[in-house]
């Protein structure tokens, strides 16, 4: 039997020959280091090494596995492992070698002889975030585990010093003999440990905590150096067929200007594992095909590096649409890059349905669908989405869309209130303000929420908290909420960021309007926003820019306003365009689409860019966006997906089918059946889309997912199918009794003497926008026929093409 | 039973037994007035007080207006105005600031609407004007008309179809209601490029509706919107130009979309804006705010160029004309002195939100008042030094217009304001009504005289002094048999500091806040109330002696008497109207049951007691069944004197 060292070996040996002999097709006409030069200082420095093949061209492949890499001199350094170790003091070259080919980098040795004590904020803390200790399921937790409360992933360096070292006595470790610390020995599972094995013995997490342990788990000595921000090497890649693995590294860029490799104790995630998995040391290894963000965390610094994994296609055969540009052009260079062929062009109904509903969220009339079938304009399409864009009916569905992330809703706004305040959002999206100005005037509205409707979001947002996460989640289409309680887990935002938007939003005075259910909005002068876990008194903050002083008269709002309604403001133009990308095509660039962050990036940068760039041309008008969006090939594709599409999800090669919103549906239904819905305190007639209010107790809204307006996020609106709704639509009362209803089309229709053909093609024009197709008319004509109550079969037939996926999806 | 409900879930503990009269026409009034009440009632030291005022009067008729529906109501023409409402039987005339019009007999009586005629005199300016119905022994509650100088006006339902509105005139008065969920059409006949100014005037008359203004075109498509126009109190005013030639409707609706009989409008289409200052300058003058004002004059948004003022004045006016103007005035003085300034805004129409601050020469801030004041402003502020000061006035928004006007009241040395939730007081046949007035001093600590004057007729009031520490006062209305037993008359309640200050009107400040639009009263600047003879009482109360002298350390016997009326038989609980902590130092005043037709009650002069000459306001409490009827003994004035003086005397 052998020992289980040399089954390790053999294994590897293994492993190593099938590496090869896979790869044998892997040629390396060019090898390339990184990072290419490498300065290592003090004797517990080392550098990961990551050597790629052919780094210009297609057939790039990562060999670090492959290369055999050595030191021209290993009185200054050796290589083991694909890592760079120091001996002593001075410069040497290290050369890789593969197929014959060659590269070399320099590096520089100082200080070999000096091992620098651990630094807790930078080695132990990333340690324990490495190892999982500190993550919000164990000692990370709010109340810790066992006993043990860790700061989460170290955003609170004191106080996990304070508890490493002091808590109980300091039974945790054992300074005169580290083996036999418990913060060793739990996760090194020599006792029990709830978390299980968490460190090997002899890997860099592991020496990082004895080593700190040895040296009387000592702080930092005054003026050591901080870490600043951190890099992911290779920041992309596009990896094809055989090339299946890529190392990569992370550098650390500290405050004295040092940088080191920081690679061993950063924790990794893959945004997607059925792409890509990500190891501790560092290897991203494909999974399946497409793209994957890796995400590196080291303290509190984030950097990602995009992958991509490619596999030749059958069949590919890449027909590049005539002229491509705009949109149409980065979305289909993504295409061609990922192999993935576009759908066809959608028919003029599928067109006519889809713009119609994405605009006004409505239905085509019959007398619509008649003129653009009969159409022959070649400008047809881009005539129809101006003339809905000019429409009344695009300001009443596209003020719903705002009334619903502004949570305009009477428990908030009171019964007048949400009529004054959606009235307003009517005339902002029918004048096309353009949406900087909208949401600067939002965010620095006062008086009374009567005479000036924008007041009202300060009136949904009660206080500072509420209006830095809405209006972080809004406007910058990031979810800050994490960054209250702590640093921000998985991103770079930090509870100073947090608290320092709060303070631009602390000042807001409301008090009782005089008009009747107003409120005033006014700014004091006085109040400051501390940050919990510092006691600091914080100013303004605006992200990724810093803090910046206000004069005390000066309505702190404006300054935020300012900065983030810019030009120049990163996040505002972007998410904005992201945002009516998403309400069109069904999915945004950005997915969802107010939950950017590093480690959900989006599927096309190009396209959001460009998308970006048209947004703020076009002078931030939605109006000019979407008629850019929709006159683009890549709106007009079909839904009907082909092989080398089908599982596409991500990047636009067909239209995404999607049901309804609970409003349309309900519109569609009452304009098929021609029986208006009734709500309480509104006109005969009203729309749904046009309620001001979510209704109470509406049954059919709310089993489709109408939002009550409690939150500024998209995803109140529920878009998830169920049970409720197959009931509705198949034995509820709403399709049923308006179908039934004799003043309702049907029996008008029937009244008026219309032959079954007639009715049937009448169904089909008005919930579908098309006539029936010969087998669905012979099916409904041979339906009818069979059965002795006509009215009946003509209602079997209309509930049947209401229940029909056609009717029931935007496609 | 709605209101009953309503009652029950807002009285925080406060038991109040209703009577049980669902039938009784007095039943509604009852009701209203605990509504009217309700938040007053929360307030232990006004408990006793309000009480006085749920007195179900046996003979009392309230007449309730719904809408006023006028003919053509314009400045020297003939007058018609048809009241609608509840208990209108025995209406005999419409009472406005400028004149009555007497009732034109019905050949059938009805209850739920009559009908005035007279004329509006010629110098009445247009503008909206107080009404009331006047019953022999009952008055309405306020009501609004508009006095217009538009050519005429129409009174009809209107359409309540788009395609088909009805056609009025570009120059007209419309009159109408709203039902719910329905607007109301008009067609206007337009040349092209002629404009057209509409205003809808409902909450400023007390309408429940909410305005809003819609111009459509033929095929609906919307050409122009309002709603909430700054300075009109929530209704709308809304300007036009007609793109060409044709008939363009004019929608208006709920903003909710509720309606109902309260639900009416006064629409003016045509002419221009209808003028605020000719209500505003009614309310200022009822306010007893008669003297003239220093008017702000631009450029003076700093202290370079301040809107120069004298010594003397006592009121300042302006506008913050633009967002963000500031204006600036001087203020002098001569010696230090204590400084009140109070805004006039909200109650005067404007939408304004003032922010005052005073500051010295130096640019030193004595005193600012913002956001943590009332809606309407207030500074008082001790100038330390003669010299000149600076009076910043801003809005608390920054925001501005020509709607956003002002008026500030200056007054040195303190401010005395006195108001009342009294609109109307019914004066029992042989006995007496209180009157419960709130007290606010600043700036000074001084006793108040506090009466009512304009009585009419056979009523006599003793004048109530108020010692310092006393917050609410209660001044009694005596009806002696040389009164008429069926009168309406408005009368003032007054306050003064010294025989030779000026007095000081109170003002109406109803209790109640608004919890729906539908009770919604917009505030206004008035003062002001109507007496009226109020039929038989339950029971009055007399006191003997009615004027008293005490020494400090002594203690007297008042025997007060009662007269009933019917079953009122009851034992009658009679204590201080005041609260012992507001009677004078060192006076107490016992209770005492009055189980027949008198009792004694002691009141007691602690050798503590300062000489001097104070009032006493006692009451009785009957209760019987579910029903307690509170009513007061005319003021007593007692005389605390000097012991040593007294001795001297004797």
């Amino acid at each position: 039997m052998k020992s289980p060292i040399n089954r390790l070996l053999s294994a590897w040996i293994l492993f190593a020959a099938v590496g090869l002999t896979a790869r044998a097709d892997q040629t390396a006409s060019e090898l390339q280091i990184t990072p290419p030069e490498i300065r290592l200082i003090g004797s517990t420095s080392s550098q990961q090494l990551v050597i790629t093949a052919n780094p210009a061209s297609d057939g790039v492949f990562d060999a670090s596995d492959q290369a055999s890499v050595e030191s021209a001199d290993t009185t200054v350094a050796v290589v083991r492992s694909g890592i760079v170790y120091p001996v002593g003091d001075g410069t040497t070259t290290i050369t890789a070698t593969l197929n014959g080919q060659t590269t070399t980098a320099q590096v520089t040795v100082a200080d070999s002889a000096t091992k620098p004590p651990v630094i807790f904020h930078t080695e132990v803390l990333a340690a324990l975030t490495k190892a999982g200790c500190n993550m919000g399921a164990c000692h990370g937790s709010p109340s810790g585990k066992g006993g043990f409360r860790l700061s989460l992933r170290g955003y609170d360096p004191e106080l996990d010093l304070l508890t490493l070292r002091g808590e109980f006595f300091n039974r945790r470790s054992n300074v005169l003999n580290p083996d036999e610390s418990l913060l060793l020995r739990k996760p090194l599972m020599e006792v029990a440990h709830g978390g299980g094995k968490r460190l090997q013995t002899g890997e860099p997490t592991w020496s990082v905590l004895r080593d700190w342990i040895t040296e009387g788990m000592r702080t930092a000595p005054e003026g050591t150096a901080t870490l600043e921000r951190i890099k992911i090497l290779p920041e992309q890649r596009t990896l094809r067929n055989s090339a299946t693995r890529q190392q990569i590294i992370v550098q650390g860029f500290f405050s004295d200007g040092s940088v080191r490799d920081v690679t061993a104790l950063t924790a990794f995630d893959s945004s997607d594992e059925a792409i890509a998995s990500v190891s501790d040391n560092a290897v991203v290894r494909r999974e399946g095909r497409g793209e994957a963000t890796i995400l590196a965390r080291y303290l509190d610094r984030m950097s990602t590096a995009q992958i991509t994994f490619l596999t030749d296609r059958e069949n590919y055969d890449w027909q590049p649409p005539a002229d491509a540009q705009g949109i149409d052009l980065q979305v289909f260079n993504k295409l061609h890059q990922l192999q993935i062929q576009p759908s066809e062009l959608c028919s003029d109904s599928d067109f006519l349905r889809r713009a119609t509903l994405d605009l006004t969220g409505r239905l085509p009339t019959t007398q619509e669908a008649i003129e653009f079938s009969g159409s022959t304009s070649e400008s047809r399409r881009s005539e129809l989405i101006d003339r809905l864009l000019s429409s009344e009916d695009y300001a009443r569905f596209w003020s719903l869309k705002w009334a619903d992330l502004l949570r305009c809703n009477s428990r908030r706004l009171t019964s007048s209130g949400v009529h004054k305040f959606r009235r307003w959002l009517f005339d902002v999206v029918r004048n096309d303000k353009p949406l900087n100005e909208f949401a600067h005037e939002l965010l620095t509205a006062q008086g009374s929420t009567h005479h000036n409707p924008a007041a009202n979001y300060w009136r949904a947002s009660r206080d500072e908290i509420d209006a830095t996460e809405t209006t972080a989640q809004l406007f910058l289409g990031i979810r800050i909420q994490c960054a209250k309680c702590h640093n921000h887990p998985f991103e770079k935002w930090t509870q100073d960021d947090y608290y320092g938007i709060a303070a631009a939003f602390h000042r807001v005075g409301r008090k009782p309007g005089w008009l009747a259910n107003s409120e005033h909005i006014f700014v004091k002068h006085t109040g400051e926003v501390k940050q919990p876990r510092t006691g600091e008194t914080m100013k303004v903050r605006l992200l990724l820019q810093g803090s910046v002083d206000v004069p005390a008269e000066q309505d702190r709002r404006t300054v935020f306003a300012d900065w983030l309604t810019a030009d120049s403001n990163p996040f505002f133009a972007r998410s904005l365009a992201n945002r009516i990308w998403g309400h069109v095509m069904g999915r945004g660039v950005v997915e969802p689409v107010d939950d950017f962050r590093d480690s959900n990036p989006p599927s096309n940068p190009e396209l959001l860019d460009f998308l970006t760039q048209e947004f703020i041309a076009g002078g931030y008008s939605a109006k000019h966006l979407l008629r850019t969006i929709m006159n683009s090939h890549t709106y007009q594709l079909s839904s009907e997906r082909n092989d080398l599409n089908s599982d596409d999800e991500a990047y636009f090669s067909h239209a995404t089918t999607r049901m309804l919103t609970a409003e349309q549906l309900l519109d569609a239904i009452c304009d098929v059946t021609g029986v208006p819905e009734s709500y309480a305190g509104m006109p005969a007639g009203t729309k749904a889309i046009d309620l001001v209010n979510p209704p109470e107790g509406h049954k059919f809204l709310q089993v489709f997912g109408q939002p009550q307006r409690e939150m500024a996020c998209e995803c109140e609106r529920s878009s998830d199918s169920n049970l409720s709704q197959a009931l509705q639509l198949i034995n509820g009362p709403v399709v049923h009794d308006k179908i039934r209803s004799k003043d309702g089309r049907l029996h008008r229709w029937i009244a008026e003497g219309k032959t079954d053909s007639e009715i049937v093609g009448l169904l089909y024009l008005t919930a579908l926008s098309r006539a029936p197709m010969p087998v669905e008319l012979q099916t409904a004509e041979q339906h009818i026929a069979a059965q002795p109550d006509r009215a009946g079969a003509l209602e079997d037939v209309a509930w049947a093409v209401i229940n029909s996926k056609e009717f029931l999806f935007q496609h | 039973m709605k209101f009953l409900d309503a009652f029950a879930m807002n009285s925080s503990g406060i038991s109040l037994e209703m009577p049980s009269l669902p039938n009784d026409p007095h039943s509604t009034k009852l009701l209203r007035a605990i509504m009217h009440y309700r938040h007053f009632l929360q307030s232990a030291a006004c408990c006793v007080l309000v009480l006085t005022s749920l007195v179900p009067n046996a003979s009392a008729q309230t007449p309730t207006i719904d809408q006023l529906l006028t003919s053509h109501l314009t400045p020297g023409g003939n007058a018609e105005v048809r009241a609608v409402g509840k208990d209108l039987k025995d209406v005999e005339r419409l009472w406005l600031p400028f004149t009555e019009l007497p009732i034109v007999p019905a050949e059938k009586p009805d209850e739920k609407q009559v009908r005035f005629q007279g004329t509006v005199p010629e110098s009445v300016q247009p503008g909206i004007y107080e009404a009331r119905v006047l019953t022999k022994r009952g008055i309405s509650a306020r009501h609004w008309l508009v006095v217009d100088n538009l050519p005429q006006t129409i009174t009809t339902a209107g359409s309540e179809a788009q395609p088909s509105p009805t056609v009025v005139p570009a120059d007209c008065i419309v009159q109408g209601q709203i039902n719910a969920r329905k607007p109301r059409f008009f067609g206007v006949e337009l040349k092209a490029q002629q404009t057209l100014q509409i205003e809808a005037v409902a909450r400023r008359l007390n309408s429940a509706l909410d305005p809003v203004l819609r111009i459509l075109q033929a095929d609906g498509k919307e050409l122009g919107f309002e709603d909430d126009t700054p300075g009109l109190a929530g209704d709308a005013w809304l300007q036009f130009t007609a793109p060409q030639d044709g008939i363009y409707t004019i929608e208006i609706r709920d903003v909710q979309y509720t309606g109902g009989s309260r639900h009416f409008f006064h629409l003016r289409i045509g002419g221009s804006k209808l003028p605020a200052s000719a209500t505003q300058n009614v309310a200022l003058a009822a306010a007893g705010i008669t003297s003239p004002a220093v008017m702000e004059t631009e450029p003076n948004n700093d202290t370079s160029q301040p809107t120069a003022t004298e010594t003397t004045s006592q009121r300042l006016s302006g506008a913050i004309q633009q967002p963000g103007d500031i204006d600036i005035f001087a203020i002098h003085t001569q010696a230090p002195a204590h400084l009140c300034i109070t805004a006039l805004t909200r109650r005067l129409g404007s939408p304004a939100d003032l922010v005052l601050q005073l500051s010295d020469e130096a640019g030193k801030t004595l005193q600012s008042a913002d956001e943590a004041g009332s809606y309407d402003a207030q500074l008082a502020v001790a100038v330390p030094a003669a010299g000149t000061y600076f009076l910043t006035v801003k809005e608390l928004s920054s925001l501005g217009g020509p709607a956003f006007t002002y008026d500030l009241q200056l007054q040195w040395g303190g401010r005395t304001e006195v108001s009342t939730t009294v609109d109307t007081v019914a004066i029992p046949d042989a006995g007496a009504a209180s009157i419960a007035v709130a007290v606010n001093r600043i700036g000074h600590s001084d006793p108040l005289e506090v009466w009512a004057s304009d009585l009419p007729p056979g009523v006599v009031s003793t004048p109530v002094i108020v010692v310092p520490n006393q917050k609410t006062a209660f001044v009694t209305l005596l009806k002696t048999d040389q009164a008429s037993s069926t009168f309406q008359k408005p009368i003032q309640l007054l306050a003064r500091r010294s025989a030779d200050a000026p007095a000081v009107p109170a003002v109406y400040q109803p209790a109640v806040k608004p919890v729906t639009d539908a009770a919604y009263e917009i505030p206004r600047l008035s003062a002001g109330m109507f007496a009226y003879g109020g039929g038989a009482a339950e029971f009055s109360l007399t006191a003997t002696p009615d004027a008293l002298s005490i020494k400090p350390g002594e203690e007297i016997q008042l025997t007060i008497s009662a007269t009933r009326t019917g079953e009122w038989t009851q034992v009658i609980e009679m204590a201080s109207a005041v609260p012992a902590a507001e009677l004078p130092t060192g006076l107490t005043v016992g209770t005492a049951k009055l189980e027949k037709d008198s009792v004694q009650i002691p009141v007691k002069a602690a050798a503590s007691a300062v000489p001097g000459r104070y009032s006493l306001s006692l009451q009785g409490t009957l209760k019987k069944d579910k029903t307690t009827i509170v009513r007061p003994v005319p003021t007593l004035i007692i005389e605390v004197t000097d012991v040593e003086k007294t001795v001297a005397g004797d």
